[in-house]
Parts: structure tokens; sequence; C-alpha cells
């Protein structure tokens, strides 16, 4: 907490420095400077925000980062473009702001695609090729971590899934859960692991798989996930036994 | 500080999930439309001329914000 408290106050005083001296060059004429640090400053919003992303564990705390700093960035260019004197200094704080809105907004896309797809791998009925496709361009487009560790290890688990790598699969997720108990992205990975346990032994592997992770991580999300499977799993198979 | 809310299986719902899977939730279409209200008002009555910029800058982002809410509910991408 005091970390943060000391990274807030460095941000904030280098964001004050750099408001200051966009008002100065926008002052002083120059606009195309000016507009340069709007820019700046508009895209400095994500670096700004980045103290209140949490522990980076829930993504709820970390897409306030992605999508309120385009929100703050078009705030901070009107803001610029009124108190810059003249027309013309207005229009180079539009301008370089308006860029810089464009560029956060970009990245929150690209951010959000890699969720969806994330998501998608994890939930969705998709072939082995199109897993490792998805977890590719995820690789790919957001090689600066805006995904959760939580995120990238249950994508990893997935991958491995996909792949065929089906031990692996399970192995991954023994070593990675504990840390990311309370994490939705977990019991994604588990629903996963559960199925790699199915393929490779029997379905029995998978709900022992399942209830030792009901049993190991008491009262959070993944046993919570991990029941529920394990009941669906019992119904079905009371299903099939009545038929 | 974080108000999300989330359904019984765990996952994000109304505002958090708009904008985790980059989609404009609708909240911000009213916004939208204040912009595109408000801007030209504020550019006659308070801003002034030297501002007129500023106005059209923040009138045409609330119509691609608009636009862009009518396009992904159009094909279905709903928040």
């Amino acid at each position: 907490m005091l970390a943060d408290a000391k990274v807030c106050a460095a941000l904030a005083v280098m964001y004050a420095v750099f408001v200051a001296t966009m008002l100065a060059l926008l002052y002083g004429g120059h606009l195309e400077i000016g507009g340069g640090f709007t820019f700046a400053l508009v895209v400095a919003c994500r670096l700004f925000l980045w103290p209140f992303q949490g522990n980076g564990q829930r993504v709820s705390t970390r897409i306030v980062k992605e999508a309120i700093a385009p929100l703050c960035g078009m705030l901070i260019t009107v803001l610029a473009a009124l108190l810059a004197p003249g027309r013309e200094s207005s229009a180079g704080a539009l301008i370089g702001g308006g860029l810089g809105v464009l560029f956060l907004t970009f990245l929150w896309l690209v951010e959000a695609r890699a969720r969806t797809l994330l998501e998608a791998m994890t939930s969705e009925n998709w072939s082995d090729e199109q897993r490792v496709t998805a977890y590719k361009w995820i690789s790919d487009w957001t090689p600066h971590l805006p995904k959760t560790e939580a995120e990238i290890w249950a994508g990893h688990v997935s991958a491995l899934e996909g792949a065929g790598r089906y031990q692996d699969a399970v192995k991954r997720f023994l070593r990675g859960a504990g840390p990311h108990r309370h994490s939705p992205q977990a019991g994604k990975a588990l629903m996963s692991a559960a199925r790699a346990a199915s393929v490779t032994g029997e379905e029995k592997d998978g709900q022992q798989l399942l209830q030792q992770i009901a049993d190991r991580y008491p009262n959070t999300w993944l046993a919570h996930v991990a029941a529920s499977k394990l009941e669906t799993t019992s119904e079905n198979a009371k299903a099939d036994q009545q038929r | 500080m974080t108000t999300w809310t989330y359904d019984n299986a765990g996952r994000m719902t109304g505002t958090g999930r708009a904008i985790m899977y980059g989609r404009i939730p609708r909240w911000a279409v009213f916004v939208g439309a204040a912009s595109v209200v408000l801007a030209p008002i504020l550019s006659v009555t308070t801003w002034g001329s030297e501002h007129d910029m500023v106005s059209l800058f923040v009138w045409c982002s609330g119509w691609v914000l608009i636009g862009v809410y009518i396009a992904q509910h159009l094909s279905g991408k709903k928040a």
C-alpha cells in the first residue's frame, strides 16, 4: 500500500511537470511541440492509472486502466484545448490529444480482443488448431503484459490442452492453481484441465482432479466451480444409469 | 474502489463486462448524446468562437460514440 502511495506521488509530480510544460509550450506558440506534449500527456494517462489496477489478480481492477484511460485522455484534450490561447494553440492540443485518445482506444480494443479470445479458448468448442492460433495472436499482440498472471497461466493450460498435450495441461494446472484460487480464470483452467484428464485416462481422473481441487481450496471460486462441475457430472451419470 | 457486478457463474456483468470485451456501455450513449447536444450550446453561450474547434471535437466524439454503439448493437455485440 505504501509502495502504491509512493508510486502515485511520483507519477502525480511527473504528471504536473508534464501539464506545466505543455501549457508553457502552447502559450509560447510552439504549437507542434505543445500538441506533441498533449499527446504524451494523454498516453501517460495509462501509466498514471497503473497504481489503481490492484495486485493484478483481478481482471475487474485492471480494466479501469484500459478503458478509463481514453476517457481521461479525452477530458485532458478538451481542457488543454480550452486553456490554450487562440485557435492555433487550441488546434495543436486537439490534434495531439485526439491522436493520443485514438492510440489508447486502439490498445483497449486489442486487449479486449485478447480477452475475448482467451475466454472463447477455454469455454467454447474450438478445434485444437483454432486454440493454438488464438493463443499465438494473444501472445503476439499483447506482449506488454496487459493480462493478469492468472490469465496467462490459464491460457497456457488451455493452449496445452488444445495442442493435444493433455498431461502437460493437467500438470501445469496443478502447479499454477494455488496463487489464483480466487480468480475466475482458475475456474476456466480447471474445466480445461478436467477435460484433459478425462482424455488422458478415464472420466474418473477428471473427477478426481475436481474433487482434489475442491478439497484443497475450500471456500474459493475454484472450489465452487469444481463442486458444480462434479454435481453436473454426477447428475449425468445418474441419468445414464436410469437409461 | 471496485463496484463491478458478477453473475452467479462468476462472470462480470454490466459496464465491467462491456469494457472487458471492447463494447461501448449503454450509459456511454447518453454521454455521447449529451456531447452532441451540449457542445454547440456551449460554443454559442460560454466558450465563444475562439473555442469552436473544441466544440466540434466534442460534438464529433459524441457522434462517434453513438455510431460505434449502434454498429455494435446491430452486429449483435451488445454489452
